[in-house]
C-alpha cells in the first residue's frame, strides 16, 4: 500500500515537473516574444515619428520657399518700378496684384508720403492708422544689418536619404506629388508676384494712350524699358519687416533707393498668402497622420488628416519661415494605433499556457486518484475473500473435528456426545448465519432483496429472539439485559430482516465486547409513531475516525489478516442496508460510560 | 401615354419654333455693326438743379449688359463648386446640394471646366479642374459626397480658387467659385474681415465667389462680405428645396457673362466734389471715382450711384457734371473696349422746372440703396444691442425719403419709405431674428450689386 502510494506520488511528481516545465517554457517564450514585439512596435513608432517629423519639416521648407518666392518677386517688382510716376505704378500694382494689399512710400526718416493723409479709401486710411507711427518709430531700413530674406536650401533630398527603408517608397511618392504640387504653385506665384497686374487694365492703358496724360504715357514707356533689364546702378537696400497691428501679423516689404534714400514698400495681402499656403500641406496622407499650419495665435489656418485639437501632444512642431512669419508653425500629429501593442497577445498566451498546465495537472491527478481508488478497492476485496474464507474455516474445522470424534466412537460418555453434537449444531448455525449474510449481501448489492412486510408485535418477537439466543450470548460471557415493554408494540415490518439486524448487532457485541460483561437491548416507541431498538455493550467502542465508516462494506476497524477477531466486514453494512430497506435507519452512538450503542429506528 | 407624348411633342415643336424665331430676330438685330456689348449712360436724379446754391446731386452711371447675341456662343466657364459637407449638412441638405451641383453640371457645355471641392474638417478636391465632357464621371463623384466633420470654409474656398487657377491663364474662361455652406467656419481663418480680404485678393485674379448660405446656421456677414468683395452673387436659402433652383439661377448668370474686367472711371469737373458711392464699394480719389467689377451679365442693368456736391451756379448756365469712362474686356472676343460718355446739367431758379426734371427711376434706385446701407448699419446697431438706435436710424432715413418723395411726387419712393417705417417698428419691438438678419444681409447685398437672380 505504502509502496503504491509512493509510486503514485512519484508519477504525480513527474507529471507536475513536466507540466511546470511546459508552463515555464511557454512563459519564457512569451516574454521573449513580448519584448520582441515591444521593440518592434517602438521601432516602427519611432520610424513613423521620424517620417512625420521629416514631412513636417518639408512642409515648413515648402512654405519658406513659397513665402520667399512671393517676397523676392514682390521686392523685385518694387525695385524695378520706375522712379517717375511711381505713384501711378504703385496704384496700378495695388489694384491688380492679389498679393499686394497696400503700397506705400516713405521718406528716409519714416514720414509716410503715400498713402496720403488725405486719402479717403478705407484701405489707405487703415494702413495709415496701423503703420504711420510704427514706421516712424521703428525705421526698419535703418538697421543696416542682414536684411531678412528667406534663403531656402535644397534639403528635400537629404531627408529622403535618411528615411527608413520601408517608409521610403511610399513617402517618396507622396513627397514627389507634393513637390510637384508645390512647385507648380510656386511657379504660378513667382510670376504672379512679379506681375504688375493680372487685370487687363494695363493693356487698355496702352491702347488708349492718346487719351492719357503725358505723365502716364511716360510711365508706360518706362514699364517697357525697365522690364527686360535690371537697370539699378546703385544697389538698393531691401528687406521685410513683420509687424503686429490690430492683433494680426502684417508683412511689410520695402526697398530703399540707393540714390535718394526714399523708401517704397508694399504690404502683403496676408489672407491671399495664407490662402495659398494650403498647397504646402500634404494632400495624400496615411490614415493616422495629421498636419496643421498654425498662426502666431495658435489658430489653425490649414489642416489635413487627423488633427487632434485638444488630445494628444503633437509629434513635431516646426516653425514656418520664422523670420517672416514669427510664431507660425507647422504641427504634425500622429494618432497611435493601440491595437498593435503586444501586451494583450502575451496575456492571452500566458492564460492559455496556464490553462494547459492546470488541465494536465488536473487530468493526471484525476487519473492517479482513480487508479488509487481502484487499487484500494481491489485490496479490500482480496481482504474480504480472505476474511470470509477464514470465517468459514473456523466453524468447519470445529464441526469436522467433533464429527470425526463421534464417528470413531471415541467418546463414550453420553453427556459428552450430547455436548459435541450441540457444538456441531451451534457451529452449523454460525456457518449458516455467515452464509446468510454473504447471500444477503450479494442480494442487497444487486438490489434483489425482497421484504415481506407484515404487522408484527415487535416486543414479543424480540423476546423470542433473545430467548433463543440467550444461551449463546451467555456462553460468550455477556449478561444480557433486556428492557422490552409489556404491552404490544405493533409495527409493519419484515420480521426476518429485523431479527437479522438485531442478531448482527448482538454478534458484534459478543465478538468485540465480551470483556465488557454486559449487553442490553431496549425497545422504545418514538413520538412520531416509529420505534427505536437500542443495542449496546460495554466494550471498547468505535474509534471516532471509524464511526461512519464501520457501515461501509468490507470495512473493518482492524483490517489486517492477523486481526484478533475474524470477520468479513459485512455485518454492519448489511444491517444498515436492511434498516434502510425497511424505511428506517441504523446509527451509532458512543455510550456514556464507555461502550458502543447502536440505534435502530423503524417507522 | 401616347397622348401626353404628342402634347409634349407639339409643345416642344412650338418651343423650338419660338426659340428659332428668337434667335433669328436676335441675329437680325445684331446685324448692325456694333462690338459694344455694354451700354454706358449717365443719369441724374434731376437734370435741372436749383441755381444759386451748393447742392447735392445723385449721379447714376448705368452700364447695361446687352444679351448675348447667340446664347450658344457664350464664353466658356471655369467653375469651381465648393460644397460644405460638415456634419450639419447631413441628410436632406446634402441631398439637395448634390442635386444642385448636378443641376449646375447639367447646364455646362462639354468644353467648360468644372472642379468640385468638398470640405469638412479638411479640404478635399473631389473633382480636379477638368473639362466637363459628358459629365458622367463628375456626376458620379458628386453623388458620392457624404457628410461629417467640422467646417474649414477658408480652406475650401482657397482650394476651389486654386483649382480655378489651373486655367487662369486661359483668357477665354469666365472664372467662378460657388461656395455652399450651412455652418459657421470653425477651422482656419473665419472672420468676415479675413474672408472679405480673400474676396478682394481673388477678384484681382478675375475670380468671383458666389456664396450660397443654407439654413439658419451660417455667418451671413462672412458670406455676403466674401461675395461682395469678389463681385459674386450672394444667396440666402432657408429651405434646401430651393437649392437646385438657386444653382440654376446662378448658372444662368455665369453662363451669361458678356464682359469682364470692368473698370468704370467717373471724372468730375472743377468744383464738383464726389462725396461717396451709394451702395457699391468704389474708390474716390480726388475728383475721380473708380469702380471695378469682375464681370457684367447679359441682359442685366447694373449701375453705380455717386453722390456729388455741386457748386452754386447761375440760372440758365450748364455744367458738364460728369464724364464716365468704361473699359471692359468683351468676354467672347477678349477684345478690350473703352466707352465714354458725359452728362450735362443745367440750373434754374424755378422750383417747378427742377421738380419736373426729376428722374424717378434714379431717385428710386438711390432710395433703395440708401435703405440697404441704412439697414446694414441697423444690423450692426442691433448686434451692439442698440435696437432703439437702429430703429431711429431707419426711421430717420425713411422720413428723409418721405420728404423727398413728397417734393417730387414720387409715389413708389413714398411707399418704400412707409414700408421702412413699418420695418423700423418691427425692429424696435422684436429685434432681428436669425432668419430676418440673414434676409437683411442678403437683400442688402443683392440691392447694392443689383443682383437679379435672387429667389
Amino acid at each position: 500500500m505504502i509502496a503504491t502510494s509512493r509510486r503514485l506520488f512519484l508519477y504525480w511528481l513527474l507529471l507536475l515537473v513536466a507540466a511546470l516545465g511546459v508552463g515555464a517554457g511557454a512563459w519564457l517564450l512569451l516574454r521573449r516574444e513580448e519584448t520582441r514585439l515591444a521593440t518592434r512596435v517602438s521601432l516602427t513608432e519611432a520610424a513613423r515619428r521620424a517620417a512625420v517629423e521629416a514631412r513636417a519639416r518639408l512642409v515648413a521648407e515648402n512654405v519658406e520657399l513659397f513665402v520667399g518666392d512671393v517676397e523676392a518677386g514682390l521686392l523685385d517688382t518694387l525695385a524695378e518700378a520706375p522712379a517717375v510716376s511711381l505713384d501711378a505704378f504703385l496704384e496700378e500694382w495695388e489694384r491688380g496684384n492679389p498679393l499686394v494689399r497696400t503700397t506705400f512710400r516713405c521718406a528716409a526718416d519714416g514720414r509716410l508720403l503715400r498713402p496720403a493723409g488725405s486719402a479717403t479709401s478705407e484701405d489707405a486710411r487703415g494702413f495709415r492708422r496701423r503703420f504711420a507711427t510704427k514706421l516712424l518709430e521703428s525705421l526698419p531700413w535703418q538697421s543696416r544689418g542682414q536684411p531678412v530674406v528667406a534663403a531656402p536650401a535644397p534639403v528635400i533630398q537629404q531627408w529622403i536619404a535618411s528615411e527608413e527603408k520601408a517608409q521610403m517608397e511610399d513617402n517618396r511618392q507622396q513627397v514627389a506629388s507634393n513637390v510637384s504640387k508645390v512647385q507648380s504653385a510656386r511657379k504660378e506665384t513667382q510670376s504672379l508676384a512679379r506681375a504688375k497686374s493680372s487685370f487687363s487694365v494695363s493693356s487698355y492703358l496702352r491702347k488708349d494712350s492718346a487719351m492719357r496724360e503725358a505723365e502716364t504715357d511716360k510711365m508706360e514707356s518706362n514699364f517697357e524699358a525697365s522690364a527686360p533689364a535690371p537697370v539699378q546702378v546703385q544697389p538698393d537696400h531691401r528687406g521685410w519687416t513683420p509687424m503686429m497691428a490690430d492683433g494680426r501679423l502684417h508683412l511689410l516689404g520695402w526697398v530703399q533707393s540707393g540714390t535718394n534714400g526714399d523708401v517704397r514698400g508694399v504690404e502683403v495681402e496676408m489672407t491671399a498668402l495664407v490662402s495659398r499656403l494650403g498647397g504646402a500641406v500634404p494632400s495624400e496622407l496615411a490614415m493616422d497622420e495629421g498636419y496643421a499650419l498654425r498662426d502666431d495665435k495658435g489658430r489653425v489656418v490649414h489642416q489635413a488628416g487627423k488633427v487632434t485639437e485638444t488630445g494628444a501632444a503633437p509629434v513635431a512642431r516646426v516653425p514656418l519661415a520664422s523670420a517672416l512669419l514669427p510664431g507660425w508653425e507647422v504641427v504634425a500629429y500622429l494618432a497611435y494605433a493601440p491595437a498593435e501593442s503586444g501586451g494583450g497577445f502575451v496575456f492571452i498566451g500566458l492564460m492559455l499556457a496556464a490553462i494547459l498546465v492546470i488541465a494536465i495537472l488536473a487530468g493526471g491527478s484525476l487519473l492517479l486518484w482513480q487508479a488509487r481508488s481502484s487499487a484500494a478497492d481491489a485490496a479490500q476485496k482480496t481482504s474480504f475473500v480472505a476474511n470470509v474464507s477464514h470465517e468459514f474455516k473456523t466453524p468447519l474445522t470445529t464441526i469436522r473435528l467433533y464429527s470425526e470424534l463421534l464417528e470413531q466412537g471415541r467418546v463414550a460418555e453420553g453427556e459428552k456426545r450430547g455436548e459435541y453434537l450441540r457444538t456441531i449444531g451451534r457451529e452449523t448455525q454460525r456457518l449458516a448465519r455467515l452464509v446468510n449474510n454473504v447471500l444477503d449481501f450479494s442480494r442487497l448489492e444487486q438490489g434483489r432483496k425482497k421484504y415481506q412486510l407484515a404487522p408484527l408485535d415487535l416486543s414479543a418477537a424480540l423476546g423470542q429472539l433473545l430467548d433463543a439466543h440467550a444461551p449463546r450470548i451467555a456462553e460468550s460471557g455477556l449478561e444480557l439485559k433486556r428492557d422490552l415493554p409489556v404491552e404490544v408494540v405493533s409495527v409493519t415490518t419484515d420480521r426476518d430482516a429485523v431479527e437479522q439486524i438485531v442478531l448482527n448487532l448482538l454478534d458484534n457485541a459478543c465478538k468485540y465486547a465480551a470483556a465488557g460483561g454486559e449487553a442490553f437491548v431496549v425497545l422504545r416507541p418514538c413520538a412520531d409513531g416509529g420505534v427505536e431498538v437500542r443495542v449496546g455493550d460495554r466494550g471498547p467502542g468505535v474509534p471516532v475516525a471509524h464511526r461512519e465508516r464501520i457501515f461501509e462494506k468490507f470495512h473493518r476497524v482492524d483490517d489486517t489478516l492477523t486481526a484478533e477477531k475474524g470477520g468479513a466486514g459485512l455485518g454492519l453494512s448489511i444491517a444498515r442496508q436492511l434498516a434502510r430497506g425497511l424505511g428506517g435507519e441504523l446509527t451509532y452512538e458512543a455510550r456514556s460510560g464507555g461502550g458502543a450503542e447502536f440505534v435502530l429506528y423503524l417507522p | 401615354m401616347s397622348k401626353t407624348d404628342s402634347i409634349m411633342k407639339t409643345k416642344f415643336l412650338s418651343f423650338l419654333a419660338a426659340a428659332l424665331s428668337g434667335v433669328l430676330s436676335l441675329t437680325s438685330c445684331s446685324a448692325r455693326p456694333t462690338d459694344d456689348v455694354v451700354q454706358l449712360r449717365i443719369d441724374l436724379d434731376r437734370t435741372v438743379l436749383p441755381a444759386g446754391a451748393t447742392g447735392k446731386a445723385v449721379v447714376k452711371v448705368c452700364f447695361d449688359g446687352l444679351r448675348l447675341p447667340r446664347p450658344e456662343a457664350r464664353p466658356p466657364v471655369n467653375l469651381s463648386i465648393v460644397i460644405d459637407r460638415s456634419g450639419s449638412m447631413e441628410g436632406e441638405k446634402l441631398a439637395r446640394a448634390r442635386e444642385a451641383a448636378l443641376e449646375a453640371l447639367g447646364r455646362l457645355a462639354p468644353d467648360d471646366v468644372l472642379s468640385v471641392v468638398v470640405y469638412d474638417t479638411e479640404v478635399q478636391t473631389l473633382v480636379p479642374a477638368q473639362c466637363v465632357g459628358d459629365g458622367r464621371s463628375i456626376a458620379s463623384a458628386i453623388r458620392g459626397i457624404r457628410a461629417g466633420g467640422s467646417t474649414a470654409l477658408f480652406g475650401g474656398v482657397s482650394q476651389g480658387a486654386s483649382e480655378v487657377r489651373k486655367h487662369i491663364e486661359d483668357r477665354r474662361y469666365i472664372h467662378r467659385v460657388i461656395l455652399l455652406s450651412d455652418g459657421l467656419a470653425n477651422v482656419g481663418p473665419q472672420s468676415p474681415e479675413e474672408l472679405g480680404r480673400l474676396g478682394t485678393a481673388l477678384v484681382k485674379e478675375g475670380i468671383s465667389v458666389t456664396t450660397v448660405g443654407l439654413g439658419l446656421g451660417f455667418n451671413e456677414d462672412l458670406m455676403t462680405r466674401l461675395a461682395q468683395r469678389s463681385d459674386g452673387n450672394t444667396y440666402f436659402v432657408e429651405s434646401s428645396d430651393d437649392l437646385p433652383r438657386i444653382f440654376a439661377g446662378e448658372l444662368g448668370d455665369v453662363l451669361n457673362v458678356i464682359a469682364r474686367r470692368v473698370v468704370i472711371e467717373v471724372e468730375f469737373p472743377e468744383g464738383v466734389r464726389p462725396l461717396n458711392f451709394v451702395g457699391r464699394e468704389g474708390v474716390i480719389r480726388g475728383r475721380k471715382a473708380e469702380l471695378t467689377l469682375n464681370q457684367l451679365y447679359g441682359g442685366q442693368e447694373k449701375f453705380a450711384l455717386i453722390e456729388v456736391e455741386v457748386p452754386s451756379c447761375k440760372a440758365g448756365s450748364e455744367l458738364e457734371i460728369a464724364t464716365a469712362k468704361l473699359s471692359y474686356e468683351n468676354a467672347l472676343t477678349q477684345k478690350t473696349t473703352v466707352v465714354r460718355t458725359q452728362r450735362k446739367v443745367s440750373f434754374s431758379e424755378s422750383r417747378e422746372t427742377v421738380v419736373s426734371s426729376a428722374d424717378q427711376k434714379v431717385q428710386n434706385d438711390y432710395a433703395a440703396n440708401v435703405i440697404a446701407e441704412t439697414k446694414d448699419k441697423a444690423v450692426e446697431l442691433v448686434d451692439a444691442n442698440r435696437r432703439g438706435d437702429a430703429a431711429k436710424e431707419l426711421r430717420a432715413k425713411a422720413a428723409e425719403l418721405k420728404a423727398t418723395a413728397s417734393t417730387y411726387n414720387n409715389a413708389p419712393m413714398a411707399a418704400l419709405a412707409i414700408q421702412q417705417e413699418a420695418e423700423a417698428d418691427k425692429l424696435e419691438r422684436h429685434g432681428l431674428s436669425n432668419a430676418a438678419r440673414k434676409t437683411y444681409r442678403a437683400e442688402n447685398a443683392q440691392t447694392k450689386s443689383q443682383q437679379s437672380s435672387s429667389k
